[in-house]
């Protein structure tokens, strides 16, 4: 679409809305854990590195497309195979300085996946300087390729106090909710051209069910 | 956080930004308006300014609403008088009525039977020349100053011609005494023993003259005229040269009558009615409510069209379609309402429909007391 229509306010304008559907209406997240090539230790001469050092895994808002597992069968017997695509808004990753590469490995529920494929993709409305989003695809890793502390949400199967994710909080442009830093900047606040929301976060967790029944929506 | 105090220029137009009760409220409008459009859990995308621009919308929109409605019940007593700048300060008066919006049109009829209007008539004097009775009043009338007719001013207007019989009461008590005429002339009758009185009926006296006008129809030469288009002719064929006088008058200049007349550039109609703006502090709740409710349906068709945009926003592999089209429609649907209401309310409310609702009243009141019993010893019943 025309530069004339589409200005740098305009490209504000859509990428607050992606974010306010990713992080305040979709609430889906992957824990990124990328290979920390200061502290991973490289062979010499295959300038390799067969055991690999992780940074600190970071929580990332998403959307993700979780395809059903592939069992795959053979003389050893059938073994089950996830790939997975998660999608990440390029501005966010851009605002908190993270760059994914393949090779770096994430946790989706109880799996972890290797990046197998990292590449940006589309921009906004043709405008070369503005990506829409990165897809990354994971192919399930071996345990013993990658272990490290699940985060939930896992499963209703598993009886872990995060297994199930009860609360869920918004982020709108704050620095931090409820549950801690958020890392999120809505642009068009960010330039002043819209004031912060009238009101804080809100969320979804036990605390707006008085019946205990569930979580339902708090405002309060 | 910015207030509305603390904004520079918060509104467009800037007409309301002093008042002290419009900076209040225009903070909480802010509130208002992006709570209930959702703001408490999804981004509402209106700044502000915007927010206070439909404010300011909302306030002038009911200001001239009110002051249509104004207009239609005073308008009448208004015209003619003073035309007054966007601050004149006449509106929401209660103001007195006067009729001069009627005697304004009965002046005409009142010029056509010589007894006011607003225009003078103008003498002049045609040349009469022995035997000759045909003369051209466009060509011939004069004045003192040379001709009379202007043909910048249309077709010319005889509204008298000085040539008429002597009357017929100057010869009513004695046709014989010529003291009479003369007491009559300089209204000395009553104080000279010329005069004599007789005790008669009026319709004595009035057969009397009849009878005398008659005389001086049929038995002497009679004094009359023709007016045929630019030709004036007179009866009896003139047998001396005297000068015949007329008063005249042509098409009047509807913008210059014959006096200096101010009220000409005065209010002529509702555009120049001396109506500013209502002041914001002086509406009350009714008018409020109906701002805060305008504010909400203009602010979302506003939103409505900034989400619109666009046909669809991208979001990582996909496309959201926001409200756009159900914002301005609501938002349209609910403006065009509220505008309606209030015409409707303000309709029943003109002054002439104040008086025919009282009128309504007062007959229906007559028709109840009829139903009232009286109250014993205060009536007679028969039978």
């Amino acid at each position: 679409m025309a530069r004339l229509f589409i200005t740098p306010r305009e490209i504000n304008f859509i990428n607050d809305i992606a974010k306010e559907v990713i992080k305040d209406v979709v609430g889906q997240k992957i824990y990124l854990f990328q290979i920390s090539e200061v502290k991973s230790k490289v062979h010499d001469i295959y300038e390799e590195s067969p055991d690999k050092v992780f940074e600190s895994p970071i929580e990332l808002d998403c959307l993700v497309k979780y395809n059903a597992q592939e069992i795959k069968t053979d003389r050893f017997g059938s073994e089950e195979y996830y790939t997975i695509e998660a999608y990440i808004q390029s501005r966010d990753l851009l605002d908190k300085g993270i760059e994914i590469l393949e090779g770096d490995f994430f946790s989706y529920g109880s799996t972890f996946f290797e990046i197998i494929k990292a590449p940006l993709s589309q921009t906004i409305f043709g405008q070369i300087e503005h990506k829409r989003f990165i897809t990354i695809t994971g192919r399930q890793s071996r345990k013993d390729q990658f272990l490290s502390k699940v985060f939930g949400p896992t499963s209703e199967e598993y009886t872990d106090s995060d297994a199930v994710q009860e609360t869920f909080v918004q982020q709108r442009g704050f620095k931090s909710n409820r549950l801690g830093e958020t890392g999120d900047v809505r642009d068009l606040q960010k330039k002043g051209v819209l004031d912060e929301p009238i009101s804080g976060p809100k969320e979804v967790s036990p605390k707006g069910d008085s019946t205990d029944a569930g979580s339902s929506f708090y405002d309060e | 956080m910015s207030t509305f105090a603390n904004t520079t220029l918060p509104t467009p137009f800037g007409i309301y930004d002093n008042e002290n009760d419009f900076k209040a409220d225009a903070n909480n409008i802010v509130t208002f308006v992006k709570r209930k459009l959702g703001d408490d859990i999804l981004s509402v995308e209106l700044t502000k300014k915007q927010i206070w621009g439909n404010f300011e919308e909302a306030t002038l929109e009911y200001s001239a609403i009110l002051n249509q409605y104004q207009a239609k019940s005073q308008l009448v007593n208004f015209l003619g008088f003073a035309t007054g700048s966007i601050m004149s300060g006449s509106e929401e008066k209660y103001i007195r009525e006067n009729l001069e919006f009627l005697s304004r049109f009965a002046e005409p009829y009142a010029m056509e039977a010589g007894i006011g209007g607003s225009y003078n008539s103008i003498s002049g004097s045609i040349q009469l020349e022995l035997g000759r009775q045909d003369y051209n009043l466009y060509t011939e009338l004069t004045g003192t100053n040379g001709g009379l007719f202007d043909n910048t001013k249309g077709k010319l207007k005889i509204d008298e011609v000085f040539h008429y019989n002597p009357q017929a009461a100057y010869r009513f008590f004695d046709t014989t005494s010529a003291i009479n005429y003369l007491n009559n002339e300089f209204s000395f009758e009553s104080f000279t023993p010329e005069t004599v009185f007789y005790i008669l009926p009026v319709y004595e006296d009035l057969l009397r003259g009849g009878q005398l006008d008659l005389s001086n129809r049929v038995r002497r030469s009679n004094f009359s005229y023709k007016i045929m288009g630019t030709n004036f002719r007179v009866f009896p064929i003139p047998t001396s040269a005297k000068k015949l006088f007329f008063r005249i008058r042509q098409y009047p200049d509807p913008t210059q009558p014959s006096y200096r007349d101010d009220t000409i550039h005065g209010v002529s109609n509702m555009n120049n009615l001396p109506f500013g703006n209502v002041q914001y502090n002086r509406i009350n709740s009714i008018g409020r409510q109906w701002i805060r409710s305008y504010t909400l349906a203009i602010s979302m068709e506003q939103l409505g069209y900034i989400r619109g945009k666009f046909g669809s926003i991208p979001v990582p592999n996909s496309d959201v379609t926001l409200n756009s089209s159900d914002l301005i429609s609501n938002g349209r649907t609910d403006r065009d309402g509220l505008k309606e209401k209030l015409r409707e309310l303000l309709d029943s409310m003109t002054y002439d429909k104040l008086m025919e609702i009282q009128s309504t009243r007062a007959e229906q009141i007559q028709k109840q007391l009829k139903y009232v019993p009286v109250p014993n010893g205060k009536a007679i019943f028969l039978g």
